[in-house]
């Protein structure tokens, strides 16, 4: 039964509505007492008075203004609870997206992206009833019984006892259901979340599944979810209804007790008709909100249980505002690793152990080392993806920390081992990584990827819908187009993981032309297991579960370093 | 739009025992309100006359009665009700997901997960909501309007007409009213909605890209510019569903009127008893409560009609079915002849491609980047059809088998490796479901993960992250290593298994594959020309075609592209 004061913030730019929707409310509600007020009048008039039809005239007159000015009152109501409702939905959503890049890393990779994404669309959407229904019922649940009251006691003291002691046991009730009923939303809202994870899961990988033959079992077990999920989701509404089954009973019941307390009084000519009738006619008016209450606290239930898991969001992580770099340029000098350690929170041996090393500024410096020796962990930590735990990254002798992201991604482009390919057309694709691009520079850069060729012969050449994740392109030419974005950018330094892993040795030998001429002059850093693409680099780090073990050129590592001739031995034997 | 309609009913049909049962609770229920109403007004009206209390006596007993029956056949419409809609949604879940498995890879055209995400979480909500919000609704309304006019009858006729007119002003005029003014924003918020998860998914998956190009504003401006549409169509829409409420009340209000005016001449003339005023005037009051769902049902129907044209959309792609006869395939031999094939209707990407595999044979297929390399494996697991040729195993053509059939002699690594956010262990699991632990760690050992697994915090039941993103690039690779491995069926396939990996890791593995193959056949993708004499025969692509075959010594002579290759 609570109001969480965090959601109720969510609405004080919105106040003056919410506050103009509820007096709406109690508007609506001053309406029908004037409406029964009427009705019971005309009736008793005719009914006891023996008057015609014409004497009540200006009665019915009045009745049908009031159902207008009700009818108004409702509608307003709730046009401006909307605006509420939107404002809230409006800005809870926009915060979120703009947390999920806000907080860089880790939550993209502590969450399944089904879930994120239910959070962000359906999580805000399940708000909506709470701000929409359940909050503006909490305050009309309140003050209309009371206005009720107010107009029922002093004509009728006894039928009013009778309300003031039954209303107040549907609130409590559902205060004694409400918080187990709310402990069960917020698991089924969370088996929810997961339940759309998982079927973003399977839709992605159908195919992976089907090459183990695999997706009946799947859908099997989809179906075991979905039953399961109706089995719990059955159990909170069963406690749902039960709590409706109170309530309702009370207030039928109630109606029932007034309908025969009044009758004997009237009866024994203790009480007029007319006030009879009147409180008669409020009777259900009176329980109406209070019933409603406790439907819209379940469709508000909801919300709460979402807007727990979508504040956890918010809260989660670093909260990466924007930082404000001390230097006006970046500058182009040398980048420093100094004691750099750094481990990931979720595996118990450092990835990277004390390493140190100088990457010179407008040379080539290579990184070798076994796979998961922590190479993409190093361009992770110098795109700021990551953050060392102990140790710093200087750039011309300034904390990499300490510049702002905007400033820095504007000097590095990066090839990532696993490039994204959004879905969008190819030209999209790679001007992504230049506004300013015009038509003949993203030609040209595809050209250099050695990726024009190619583009020209699908479908839609340039304006070829690539499908999600690149569906429609094969494994080497999502590796060029993710190259040409580099070539695009043209940025003083320039990091790459494994640009040509997928690429075959005919064009490997052209593209490995191609990112020597762009070099020139830059700071690179390459990754690559194909000892070939970087045997011309200025330095070559070693890397060795997480340590650095040599550093030189690479007639310098092949005589002192093992690990190094090993690697290059096993290499040069399969040539 | 009738039609889709039709089909949806066609899948409730067999709730329809159930649904009858809770649209006739559901009017009982608002039957007892309007006798509850009516009998209260009764004694009061009575008592007013100061009659024996004998005379009031049945009535109390009524009220009693209907007091007390409204919340218990309310309570009972409730569960029946939400009986049938999660029945449905279970049924219409798996519905979906059974009609769209034959559809990957190559009939999900232009529907992306995100979008396929919407249909099966948000539409197949939509529609299972369809019973309660759409169905029972008019039913009940209807009994009730037939029950109202009944005891209003023995009352008088007239007052019928009295009745009916508002109260069909309010069931059947304020509902078209607002569902005119608002049905093309119920469709369109659904399209934006599935184009908002797209956009956040697209945008989830390429955060790396999107921060390091500085594309984040970008991304977040197109994001916020669909939400504000989907915010400001739903302010429209609820503007004028505000309506429907506000609208009946008075209706409701106007129905009392109508029927006092109709009654005060026939209390004059002793036709119906002045108790009557109030009894009828609160009679009608409860009436009115059918009505309300009304509106919004109309609503509802458009949008699951909606829901249900986009799943039937997909459902309904025709999948030829195949005669279910089991074949015994052994796996022994494998015949591509003279094979065209493209993926969309332009250009072929792969021509005339013939290539025997023999029972335990290796075979080698180079070429450069977009030759046609994949696609042939595509073809060989059967996921995409060919234009014209043929592929057999064990002579049978593929045609007549079915596609498990052909996928059960096959254990593949593909290119493009996919993991699920799952455990370690979870991603194994698919390749062999009941493999023991000492199986999988064996399979590791042989995929050169097991010494990376054991540094694991929960070594097999780590969480690998989402899409496997907390392994590092070869290790992802080397886990669909290890899948196939467990999976140990006749033929191997491996799409540039060795793109991620270093030249030692890569040495090992390729030993693996090599002895794990011994008594198998293998299909070997490389762009990486190592040890190619293992091979019998060697396919060398280029656009599509095959330019030379044969073995390692006589490519080396007779292929000059070969040899380029080879000295790279
Ligand atoms: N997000 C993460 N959470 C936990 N562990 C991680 C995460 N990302 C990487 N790791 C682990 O850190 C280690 C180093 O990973 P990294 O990606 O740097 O390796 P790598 O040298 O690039 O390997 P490869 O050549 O295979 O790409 C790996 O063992 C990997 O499992
Ligand atoms: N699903 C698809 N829809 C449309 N076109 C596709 C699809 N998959 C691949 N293609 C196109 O077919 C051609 C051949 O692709 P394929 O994946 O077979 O190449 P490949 O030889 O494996 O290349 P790589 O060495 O780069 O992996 C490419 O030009 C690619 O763009
Ligand atoms: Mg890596
Ligand atoms: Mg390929």
């Amino acid at each position: 039964m609570n109001i969480d004061k965090n959601l109720l913030k969510l609405t004080s730019k919105t106040k003056s509505s919410f506050v103009i929707s509820i007096i709406s409310g109690v508007a609506a509600s001053a309406f029908t007492i004037l409406l029964a007020y009427y009705l019971a009048k005309s009736i008793n008039q005719i009914f006891l008075e023996n008057k015609s039809l014409p004497d009540v005239y200006n009665y019915l007159i009045i009745f049908i203004l009031a159902a207008l000015l009700k009818a108004f009152f409702i509608w307003y109501e709730k046009s401006k609870i909307d605006i509420v409702v939107g404002d809230v939905k409006k800005n809870l959503r926009e915060a979120i997206n703009k947390k999920l890049f806000a907080d860089k890393e880790t939550i993209l990779l502590d969450k399944k992206s089904g879930e994120l994404s239910n959070t962000v669309i359906k999580g805000v959407e399940a708000l909506d009833a709470y701000f929409s229904e359940y909050l503006p019922q909490l305050f009309l649940s309140a003050l209309t019984p009371i206005l009720i009251l107010i107009f029922v006691f002093p004509i009728d003291i006894l039928s009013g006892v009778v309300f003031v002691v039954t209303a107040p046991v549907i609130p409590i009730l559902m205060y004694l259901i409400g918080s187990t009923a709310e402990d069960l939303n917020r698991k089924q809202w969370k088996s929810l979340n997961r339940m759309s994870g998982h079927f973003l899961d399977v839709l992605q990988g159908i195919t992976t599944l089907k090459i183990f033959n695999r997706a009946k079992d799947e859908i099997k077990r989809i179906e075991e979810i979905s039953n399961s999920f109706k089995s719990s989701t059955m159990k909170v509404l069963k406690i749902a209804f039960l709590s409706a089954l109170v309530s309702e009973l009370l207030s039928t019941i109630s109606i029932a007790i007034i309908a025969v307390e009044v009758g004997l009084r009237l009866m024994y000519g203790k009480m007029e008709f007319e006030s009879a009738l009147f409180v008669l006619i409020l009777a259900p008016e009176f329980y109406l909100p209070l019933r409603q209450l406790g439907v819209r606290y379940h469709a508000g239930l909801e919300g709460i249980a979402a807007f727990k898991s979508i504040q956890k969001l918010l809260n989660s992580g670093s909260d990466n505002t924007y930082k404000e770099s001390s230097f006006s340029k970046v500058q182009n000098g040398n980048i420093e690793f100094k004691n750099v350690t750094f481990s990931f929170p979720n595996r118990d041996n450092k990835t990277l152990d004390d390493i140190s090393f100088t990457i010179e500024s407008g040379k080539t410096t290579a990184i070798v080392g076994e796979s998961g020796s922590g190479k993409s962990t190093i361009i992770n930590l110098l795109m700021q993806f990551l953050e060392p735990d102990s140790g710093e990254i200087l750039i011309s002798k300034n904390n990499l920390l300490n510049i702002s992201e905007d400033k820095w991604y504007n000097q590095v482009s990066l090839v990532s081992q696993t490039p994204h390919i959004f879905h969008k057309s190819i030209y999209e694709n790679i001007s992504i990584a230049n506004e300013n691009a015009t038509e003949n520079d993203i030609i040209e850069a595809a050209k250099n990827a050695f990726v024009h060729d190619t583009i020209i012969k699908f479908n839609d050449g340039y304006q070829s819908i690539v499908g999600e994740r690149g569906a429609t392109l094969s494994g080497g030419e999502i590796q060029r187009i993710a190259l040409a974005r580099a070539f695009l950018k043209n940025s003083p330094i320039l990091l790459m993981d494994e640009p040509t892993s997928s690429i075959d040795s005919i064009y490997e030998k052209g593209l490995v032309a191609s990112i020597k001429k762009l070099s020139a002059g830059k700071t690179v850093v390459i990754v690559a297991h194909r000892l070939n693409t970087i045997l011309s680099a200025d330095t070559i780090i070693v890397l060795d579960k997480g340590k650095t073990i040599g550093q030189g050129t690479h007639s310098e590592l092949l005589n002192s370093n093992v690990k190094y001739q090993n690697l290059y031995n096993t290499f040069k034997r399969e040539m | 739009m009738k039609h889709t309609l039709i089909k949806i009913l066609k899948l409730l049909s067999p709730y329809k025992w159930w649904m009858l049962l809770a649209s006739l609770v559901g009017f009982l229920t608002i039957g007892s309100s309007i006798g509850l109403l009516m009998t209260s007004a009764y004694i009061i009206a009575k008592a007013a006359l100061h009659p024996h209390i004998g005379e009031l006596s049945v009535g109390i007993v009524g009220v009693r009665f209907f007091g007390i029956s409204r919340g218990l056949l309310r309570y009972a419409e409730r569960l029946f009700s939400h009986e049938v809609t999660f029945a449905l949604l279970a049924k219409f879940r798996v519905w979906f997901f059974k009609s769209i498995e034959p559809l990957f890879p190559s009939k999900t055209g232009r529907f992306t997960s995100g979008d396929l995400l919407t249909r099966v979480v948000s539409d197949v909500e939509n529609l299972e909501h369809i019973f309660i919000r759409v169905i029972s609704p008019p039913f009940i309304a209807l009994a009730v309007a037939l029950a109202v006019s009944i005891i209003f009858a023995f009352f008088n006729h007239t007052l019928i007409i009295a009745f009916l007119i508002p109260y069909l002003l309010a069931g059947v005029g304020v509902p078209f009213l607002t569902y005119k003014l608002s049905a093309k924003y119920g469709e369109d918020i659904i399209l934006l909605r599935s184009r908002l998860t797209e956009i956040s998914l697209d945008g989830i998956e390429g955060k790396r890209e999107l921060i390091s190009f500085g594309k984040v504003e970008k991304h977040n401006a197109e994001f916020n510019d669909v939400n504000q549409r989907i915010i400001k169509l739903q302010r429209k829409m609820k503007l004028i569903s505000g309506m429907n409420e506000s609208l009946i009340g008075l209706m409701m209000n106007i129905a009392v009127i109508t029927i006092f005016v109709a009654s005060v001449p026939l209390v004059k003339s002793n036709l119906i008893s002045g108790t009557s005023l109030s009894v009828l005037a609160l009679g009608t009051m409860a009436a009115f409560e059918a009505v309300l769902p009304i509106p919004l049902a109309l609503q509802y129907l458009n949008s699951s009609i909606k829901a249900g044209d986009r799943l039937f959309q997909i459902t309904e792609q025709v999948v030829e079915d195949k005669e279910a006869i089991t074949h015994e395939l052994k796996g022994e031999n494998i015949e591509l002849t003279n094979v065209n094939f493209s993926y969309t209707a332009n250009e072929e990407v792969l021509k005339e491609i013939s290539i025997k595999i023999n029972t335990k044979e290796k075979i080698a297929i180079i070429g450069g980047s977009g030759a046609g390399k994949s696609s042939i494996i595509n073809l060989l697991l059967n996921f995409w059809k060919i234009n014209s040729g043929s592929i057999t195993i064990d002579n049978i053509d593929y045609k007549g088998i079915s596609e498990e059939e052909i996928r059960e002699k096959y254990s593949v690594i593909p290119q493009k490796v996919f993991l699920f956010s799952d455990t370690l262990k979870g991603n194994l699991l698919i390749a062999k479901p009941d493999a023991t632990d000492e199986e999988l760690w064996a399979a590791l050992q042989k995929a050169e993960l097991k010494e990376f697994a054991e540094t694991l915090p929960n070594k097999l039941n780590t969480w690998i992250g989402n899409h496997g993103k907390q392994l590092s690039g070869g290790e992802r690779k080397r886990v669909a290593i290890a899948r196939a491995i467990l999976r140990d069926a006749e033929i191997f396939i491996c799409d540039e298994i060795t793109a991620d990996l270093d030249s030692v890791n890569e040495m090992n593995i390729i030993n693996t594959i090599h002895s794990v193959t011994k008594e198998k056949s293998l299909i070997f993708i490389t762009h990486r020309l190592v040890d190619m004499d293992k091979y019998n025969s060697i396919y060398l692509l280029e656009n599509g075609e095959i330019i030379s075959k044969g073995t390692h010594s006589h490519l080396l002579t007779n292929s000059e592209k070969y040899k380029e290759y080879i000295e790279q």
